[in-house]
């Protein structure tokens, strides 16, 4: 058991300082008391206290300066606490980065044994423990090689592989090792993983990614102070609630420094005051499980499950409900009784492999109702999202069942997802829970597109439109000119039109490279075409959002250009970011559309179409 | 172990003639010292090869004392970062700088041998007596280079201020000269404890008994009291000169 009470440690914040009080102190014996601190001290951790049992992990939360690492080196004696206790009988381990003693004429193989040795390997286990490191970061055959003459690459997860072969009876995890594009980080963040689920561990994090599923206790740090714990349901949430607010302060900040204003910080609500709010509304809001037992009940039952139907926009669509279907499908298994989605557009493609049916709303209303009635939906509950069940959806819903012999049906709704995203957005709940509850996979293989003209050769797709992550501004238009003068430069291109796609321009028309589809009001089956076309193209380029969020799912190399995080589109991004990661995706590029210039355009295009 | 290793490897790997160094280096100085010292008659009435004989040994004891002073610095100053970033006990450092001490000892022991055999004549009997005095002059060593060893990572002064006590230490100890009995030399080498520590040890090795004997026990035993004592001051210094380092 690892126990700590009361663990204290004072800094100096200039360097100077620091080192004239280290030298004074070195030379001065006993402890400083704490409470009379000199010029420059402040306490970078205060009073903190743990107890890590066998088999428990505990978590501590905190932004980068909160004081994690400080506690990690305390703890491990690297650091000499300026008051408090530290009980521990074992070997105690520290997972963290650094060189650790690499030096570039070391060979691998001694700079393996030196790491190892530093993470305490006992001589018995010395040989093996190196021999597991090579093999995780698949440096085995390249054991005699010296360091400075290997890529820099191959050296980076070194340090932290050496960390994790090393046996210890409870170890500090000083940040999660995440898993990254390559083989090595994968294999690494597995063996982490590991040992996080096997327990024993002090969990020191700056995000509530890759955490163990077993967490005893947790806690949110602060500059030194531990502002609140308890479980993980209730710290995660607390803790993103606070990240939001924390980023939210300093953009502030930022931009009245920008702006040449003084700060009103008396307006401004102190920590501890947002970690208050974040728990009252905490208390408030449990929607997730809430959401989990009403999936769970569906799929309990022995009746069919209808999911759907989905009115809203294309890009929710696809970052979100889907995936969370899919997720659903995944969790809970295959059942006997159909599973019906039911969507707009045509895009069945899409549903294929999670549903068992795919009902279209025109199947069951025409067109030109569908269009009016949506409007209608959006007019009355006054949201294009469709965070409640509207009169529309009822009625759909009774022509599903029709359809199904009248069968009685389980509705999951839409709204499920909508409420809890409404939460994430609002930062009382983690973003983490849409990563957990969403299923990122790849779709199966679409049909060719049938009666769009399209080049009968290779061909790239691009839609446009301004929004509020990319506005309609004059160096906004002359970049899509731009990007659509290159492309059609390369092969034929069929751009997709959402709705707002300001045009050819006549420089470019003329050449007669690039052919405009219409919208998805045009016709029912529109949107389902546009989804085909994307997914059969050699490269995408598009506006973040809506039906550019689809490429990647048809591993299509697309580049998606924004501006600015308005509105929603920095979850958005989140969102694309963990689908990239999780489908281990390399060619899904979310660009600043300032820093897109020809040069760099080009580049793209060449690397996509090679 | 491992960071004794390191340390060499990283050093000689970069030298052109490698581990040749570790034997040259005392060699070309202890050299320069004999001429001298034989022009100047610094053994007294000993012949060249008695004096070059007594000269050798007492510098060589001399150099695994100041070995074991300046040896865990020199590791310590380049592991600045580790310490930063990994659970590396201090203790290490200073066992890492006696690995050394020991490496270097077995040159210095092939010196030594070359010399008996070159000047033809037979060790004394207390020889072994002179061999089991080495450890404590290491130990010795190293107490005085654990008191600088994290004062050196606040402040390099003492890196650059440590070598200039070299000579001295050197000087005020009959290392290589014999000591005067009357004078100011005289009453400091009777208060230098390296008289004791070294020059006795020496008599030992290549002379034989002397009066002065039980001194090196008291010495000894001073220093043994002094190492636990510094251990103590060792472990709670280097935490809190790492903290003066920067952390990134």
């Amino acid at each position: 058991m690892l126990e700590c009470r009361g663990l204290s440690k004072v800094y100096c914040r200039g360097f100077e300082q620091g080192r004239r009080y280290a030298f004074v102190d070195i030379l001065r014996p006993g402890r400083r008391p704490i409470d009379r601190l000199r010029r420059e001290e402040f306490l970078a951790v205060d009073r903190f206290s743990v107890t890590v049992r066998k088999g428990e992990n505990v978590l501590v939360l905190g932004l980068p300066g909160a004081g994690k690492t400080t506690i990690a080196k305390l703890l491990t004696g690297m650091l000499l606490a300026d008051a408090g206790d530290v009980q521990f009988r074992g070997r105690l381990g520290l997972v963290s980065g650094g060189k650790l003693g690499m030096v570039p004429f070391l060979t691998v193989w001694e700079f393996i044994q030196l790491a190892t040795g530093i993470h305490g390997a006992e001589p018995t286990v010395h040989d093996a423990c190196c021999e597991r490191a090579l093999e995780l970061t698949g440096l085995s055959d390249r054991r005699d090689l010296k360091i400075v003459d290997l890529d820099k690459g191959d050296t980076r997860y070194l340090s932290i592989a050496s960390a994790l072969v090393v046996p210890h009876d409870v170890r500090i995890f000083d940040g999660v090792p995440r898993p990254g594009s390559d083989r090595v980080s994968r294999q690494v963040a597995a063996l982490a993983t590991e040992h996080l689920e096997r327990g024993s561990n002090l969990i020191l994090a700056s995000s509530t990614a890759n955490l163990p599923t077993r967490i005893a206790h947790a806690a949110i740090l602060h500059e030194g102070q531990t502002l609140f714990e308890g479980g993980l349901e209730s710290v995660v949430p607390v803790f993103d609630h606070f990240v939001y607010r924390m980023q939210r302060i300093e953009q502030l900040v930022r931009e009245a420094a920008e702006a040449g204003r003084d700060v009103d910080s008396s307006r401004m609500l102190s920590p501890p005051e947002i970690i208050a709010r974040a728990r009252r509304s905490l208390e408030r809001s449990r929607i997730g499980p809430v959401v989990e037992e009403r999936i769970a009940e569906a799929w309990r039952s022995t009746r069919p499950i209808v999911v759907g139907p989905y009115l809203s926009d294309v890009g929710f669509e696809l970052l979100y409900w889907r995936p969370f279907v899919a997720w659903m499908s995944q969790r809970f298994g295959k059942r006997t009784a159909p599973v019906i989605a039911v969507s707009r557009g045509r895009v069945g493609d899409w549903y294929a492999g999670i549903a068992t049916h795919y009902v279209d709303v025109c199947d069951l209303v025409d067109f030109d109702s569908f269009l009016t009635r949506n409007r209608q939906r959006v007019r009355a509950t006054g949201s294009w999202k469709q965070k409640v069940v509207a009169d529309f959806d009822r009625e759909l819903l009774e022509l599903v069942s029709a359809r199904f012999d009248g069968a009685e049906s389980e509705v999951l709704h839409p709204s499920l997802i909508f409420r809890v995203c409404n939460r994430i957005w609002n930062a009382t709940m983690p973003h983490g829970w849409l990563e957990e509850h969403g299923a990122y996979e790849r779709f199966e293989p679409a049909p060719p597109p049938e009666g769009a003209g399209l080049p009968e050769g290779p061909y790239i797709a691009a839609s446009f439109w301004f929004s509020s992550c990319f506005g309609d501004t004059r160096p906004h238009r002359h970049l899509i000119n731009l990007a659509l003068s290159e492309l059609s430069q390369r092969l034929p291109v069929v751009v997709v039109d959402t709705g707002g796609f300001p045009g050819v321009p006549e420089s470019l028309e003329a050449t007669g490279n690039i052919r405009v589809l219409p919208g998805p009001d045009q016709s029912e089956a529109q949107l389902g075409l546009h989804s085909r076309v994307i997914a059969r193209a050699r490269a995408y380029v598009g506006t973040f959002g809506n039906i550019s969020q689809l490429a990647p799912f048809y591993r299509v190399p697309s580049l998606l250009l924004f501006d600015e995080d308005g509105g929603l589109t920095a979850h958005h991004r989140r969102t694309s970011q963990s689908i990239a990661e999780v489908m281990d995706d390399s060619a899904i590029d979310v660009v600043p559309a300032p820093e897109l210039n020809p040069a760099r355009l080009s580049a793209w295009i060449d690397q996509a179409l090679s | 172990m491992l960071l004794c290793l390191r340390d060499f490897r990283y050093r000689y790997r970069q030298a052109f003639l490698k581990y040749v160094w570790a034997f040259a280096r005392p060699l070309l100085a202890v050299a320069p010292l004999i001429l001298v010292g034989n022009a100047f008659g610094l053994g007294g009435d000993m012949s060249a090869a008695e004096y070059a004989l007594f000269a050798l040994s007492g510098f060589l004891m001399w150099q695994m004392f100041w070995d074991a002073v300046i040896s865990p610095q020199w590791i310590a100053r380049r592991l600045r970062r580790t310490c930063v970033d990994g659970p590396l006990r201090p203790e290490a450092m200073v066992a890492a700088g006696a690995g050394l001490v020991v490496f270097n000892a077995f040159f210095y022991g092939a010196l030594f041998v070359i010399a008996y055999a070159l000047t033809t004549s037979w060790p004394p009997v207390t020889l072994p007596l002179g061999l089991l005095a080495l450890p404590v002059i290491v130990l010795g060593g190293l107490t005085v280079g654990a008191f600088f060893l994290p004062l050196t990572f606040v402040y390099l002064d003492f890196r650059f201020g440590l070598p200039l006590l070299s000579p001295l230490l050197l000087w005020t100890a009959p290392i290589i000269y014999t000591a005067p009995e009357s004078g100011v030399l005289s009453v400091i080498n009777r208060w230098n404890p390296l008289t004791y520590l070294i020059n006795i040890p020496r008599g030992w090795l290549v002379v034989g008994a002397g009066p002065q004997d039980g001194w090196f026990l008291v010495c000894a035993g001073v220093f043994v009291v002094l190492a636990g004592l510094m251990l103590r001051y060792y472990r709670r210094a280097v935490p809190l000169a790492v903290q003066s380092l920067p952390q990134r």
